[in-house]
């Protein structure tokens, strides 16, 4: 146990070091995140729909964008496919401890170090600029850092997933732009999920992307209730699974084939 | 003749800003000019003639890649002229690229992710080289560098001795009249070591393409080199062939004899008597303060000579007595200006 | 001339590398149109929704769209080497470009394409023809303006190119220009996407003057669909392209006088 509050505190205090140059990425994910909410602001000016007024809707970029440091912002595969490129992978398999968990604990540490270091600055910076939402149920205090870290937990699970196929894929790259497109696309980052077109709403509404950002932020400004908890736990038990049974099989082609 | 290449003078002083720490001292250091000067090149002189092969030596840090630098045109010198095919590099750099092939051991010149048939192609266009030319340079290639069986190969899939070559044939494609190598044979086998070796004497004989090459490898030196230059603390230490190389590093030459008999004691003579093995007599002398014949002649004294067995210096120990400046007085001979050899 | 043999030498070589690798060719390609497809889905979700932005309808910012993912899919194809100078003076590649018989920016130019992100320029080209096939039905432009702006965006590519060349330029000072290309490239692009009239007045300025992107389509388009500006504004982009590209060299030309000097 005192091994995997070792490895996170170790990624965190990696990250320590480098926090100047992140105050650089930092400024510029701020930038993008007024260049989105200019838009949407423009978008929803006098024309808001029930949910989603022009004050509400750039509170929804805002948070979005605060967000996105913990869920999809992770080094590639979550360091696996470099790894199992070098051949350092078989040496990581090895060890004592548990593979996957060895891996979700460590990016556990940059996820801490990404949620207090990007994550909350950012927030404060966007509050400033569009107004923070106070919640005023007492009950979305209680769910929302639940949700958060559900979103955090499933973003882990899906960067996993895509570091592990290259175990099996000849080009991980492929598995991690396609991650980012379904992202992008399905995770009402851009487009809270409810306000896609047609059939694509409710598909997306199902997916685990929309655990990434649109669930906690629904919860976040009041919008859903407990129920926008449903689907992130049903994929977190979801995704785990599938991360153990991938593990598995990697596992038994690293012995079979040796590397 | 004017001198193929020449330098005067050449100095080159780099100023050094202070090492930053932190975000806050890195933003104060755009604007401050503190530092200190680095002399990497402290009044270097030369001239070499077309059609030789000169070796340029040095300790790591002593001014050999920035003196070459300047040459090419890649630096400009802080004072000093330097003339290549009688233009200035830093004046003329691309008149001057046009005359000059480069090739550095440890990075390729080539398309990385291009065959290397096409790498010659593009550099054919880059130098006004026409397709007969091409062609024929590539069969020449093929003949004197084997290229022929990788050209269709990517070079990032080549080995060290194939990039080697290429990059060889890639840097001589447009006939240039003088030829600069830093490095060349750095991480080859032996063999493919003596193959770029006999190419380059090749070139240089047939075609008198005159090479400046920068080596660590003494046999390079030894092999290739009719001049050797040597450079340290950024100031050239010696200048002249390889003879005088070896006397003036004060290394002695050592004389092994085998008499018919045991020799009469003792061998007192201009020499230090190394070791003495019943009628094997091995002595070091030094070649400055008497010639070999003198030392053959005072062993002759000493009994009947069978057989006599001399031999040079190492390189090797000879250059890094040069380096350490373990020369013996007045080492520095050949030079225009007398340099310490600190 | 010359330049042109190096360089149809170049595409063919290059053409002929990347077919080698097909499958990650058409991968990459697909994976790349996909991400820029989702891009414009997502706009014609939400304008589904909320008609208007800004007063600019759907098939008016599509033209925005396509003209700017045209620019940049065409620097992005020519020039990759220039969007990752850094890495050749981290390297310390940059002597291999002293030694040729070119300028640098030529010999840095060709020494790769990036053929697949032709792909996107492809799909501006769709996007801005959906729009703007939909705006001569409705009478809101003409063909011989929608000719002009079709001339507009390839001239238009010299503007992100100037801009990454200003960038690079930097890396003779900073070593690290890579991480400034978020905020002289990838943040006003985007930016560069939609109507300029959305952002604050202050950054509306800044994306008018230092960094010019709104010249690439909003100045013409903003004219042609009568929304504001002046018959400048269909002279002013290329103009403005020039200038850009002549500052933008300067620069990389003192950081070239300062390599000479400094080395590093």
């Amino acid at each position: 146990m005192r091994v995997f509050f070792l490895l996170a505190q170790k990624a965190f205090r990696r990250n320590l070091q480098y926090r100047a140059s992140h105050v650089v990425t930092n400024i510029a994910s701020a930038i993008f995140g007024f260049i989105y909410i200019a838009i949407w602001q423009a978008a929803a000016a006098g024309t808001g729909t029930a949910d989603y007024s022009a004050t509400v809707l750039p509170r929804y970029i805002a948070f979005n964008q605060a967000m996105l440091w913990i869920t999809i912002f992770r080094q590639h595969g979550l360091g696996i496919p470099e790894a199992v490129a070098t051949g350092a992978v078989s040496l990581e398999m090895m060890r004592p401890v548990d593979y996957h968990a060895m891996v979700v604990v460590r990016e556990l540490g940059n996820v801490w170090y990404s949620f207090w270091f990007r994550t909350v600055p950012l927030a404060a910076v966007f509050a400033l600029a569009v107004g923070m939402h106070v919640p005023q149920r007492p009950s979305t205090y209680a769910l929302l850092p639940v949700a958060v870290g559900l979103a955090a937990y499933v973003g882990l699970c899906l960067h996993y997933v895509a570091g592990l196929s290259a175990f099996w894929t000849i080009q991980s790259r492929w598995s991690n732009q396609l991650l980012q497109a379904a992202h992008f696309g399905l995770s009402g980052f851009m487009v809270p999920v409810d306000l896609l077109p047609g059939a694509l709403a409710p598909l997306a509404a199902a997916l685990p992307f929309a655990a990434l950002q649109y669930y906690p932020t629904r919860i976040y400004l009041e919008l859903s209730g407990a129920e926008a908890l449903v689907w992130p736990f049903v994929w977190s038990i979801l995704l785990t699974l599938l991360c153990r049974a991938m593990t598995y099989a990697a596992r038994r082609k690293l012995e079979v084939q040796g590397g | 003749m004017q001198p193929i290449i020449e330098a005067h003078e050449l100095r080159k002083r780099f100023r050094v800003a202070r090492a930053r720490r932190g975000l806050l001292d890195t933003v104060r250091g755009l604007f401050s000019n503190e530092g200190r000067d680095v002399i990497a090149v402290d009044g270097v002189s030369f001239a070499i003639d077309e059609g030789s092969i000169v070796g340029y030596l040095g300790p790591n840090g002593a001014g050999k890649s920035t003196t070459i630098k300047m040459l090419t045109g890649i630096l400009h010198p802080t004072s000093g002229e330097v003339r290549v095919a009688g233009l200035s590099p830093q004046r003329r750099r691309k008149d001057v690229a046009r005359k000059i092939g480069v090739v550095f051991g440890q990075r390729t010149q080539l398309w990385w992710d291009l065959p290397v048939r096409d790498s010659l192609e593009l550099l054919a266009a880059m130098y006004h080289v026409s397709r007969t030319e091409l062609q024929s340079a590539i069969r020449a290639f093929d003949e004197t560098l084997e290229i022929g069986a990788f050209l269709d190969v990517p070079v990032r899939k080549l080995s060290l001795g194939q990039r080697m070559r290429a990059d060889l044939a890639a840097a001589l494609l447009h006939r240039p009249p003088v030829v600069f190598l830093d490095e060349p044979t750095i991480g080859l086998d032996v063999v493919a070591k003596a193959n770029i070796r006999r190419f380059l004497r090749e070139i240089n004989r047939t075609r008198g393409v005159t090479i400046l090459l920068t080596t660590h490898d003494m046999d390079d030196i030894q092999h290739l080199c009719s001049r050797v230059l040597v450079i340290n603390h950024g100031r050239l230490v010696f200048d002249g062939d390889l003879d005088r190389l070896r006397a003036s590093a004060g290394a002695p030459t050592v004389i092994t004899v085998e008499y018919a008999a045991p020799p009469v004691q003792p061998l007192t003579g201009p020499w230090t008597l190394v070791k003495l093995d019943g009628p094997t007599a091995t002595v070091a002398f030094d070649r400055t303060a008497c010639t070999a014949g003198d030392v053959i002649n005072r062993l002759g004294q000493f009994g009947e000579l069978r057989d006599i067995h001399m031999s040079e210096p190492e390189i090797e120990s000879v250059i890094e007595r040069i380096y350490t400046g373990a020369g013996a007085p007045g080492a520095t001979t050949g030079l225009p200006v007398p340099g310490p050899t600190d | 001339m010359a330049a042109l043999r190096l360089y149809a030498q170049l595409v063919s070589a290059s053409l002929r590398a990347q077919m080698q690798y097909k499958i990650d060719f058409i991968v990459s390609t697909f994976l790349d149109a996909i991400f820029q497809a989702v891009d414009f889905v997502l706009l014609a979700a939400i304008m589904l929704r909320f008609p208007e932005i800004a007063g600019w309808t759907l098939y008016e910012i599509g033209l925005l769209y396509g003209m700017s993912w045209i620019a940049m899919s065409l620097y992005r194809t020519f020039a990759p080497e220039l969007h990752n100078f850094d890495r050749y003076i981290v390297q310390g590649n940059f002597d291999s470009l002293l030694i040729r018989p070119w300028p640098t920016l030529m010999v840095l130019l060709s020494r790769n394409l990036e053929l697949r992100k032709i792909g996107g320029a492809l799909q501006g080209a769709l996007v801005f023809w959906f729009s703007a096939s939909h705006l001569l039905r409705s009478g809101r432009l003409e063909w011989g303006e929608v000719a002009i702006l079709i001339g507009l965006s390839v001239t238009g590519t010299l503007i992100p190119f100037a801009l990454s060349l200003a960038t690079a330029a930097c890396s003779f000072w900073i070593v690290r220009s890579g991480d400034l290309q978020t905020f002289t490239m990838y943040a006003p692009i985007t930016a560069s996407q939609y109507p300029l009239s959305v952002f604050p007045g202050w950054l509306r300025a800044l994306l008018s003057s230092v960094l010019p992107v709104a010249f690439i389509n909003y100045v013409p388009v903003q004219y042609l669909l009568e929304k504001g500006g002046s018959a400048w504004s269909l002279v002013s982009p290329p103009v403005v392209s020039a200038l850009c590209l002549i500052a933008a060299y300067s620069l990389w030309r003192l950081g070239e006088r300062r390599y000479h000097s400094t080395g590093t």
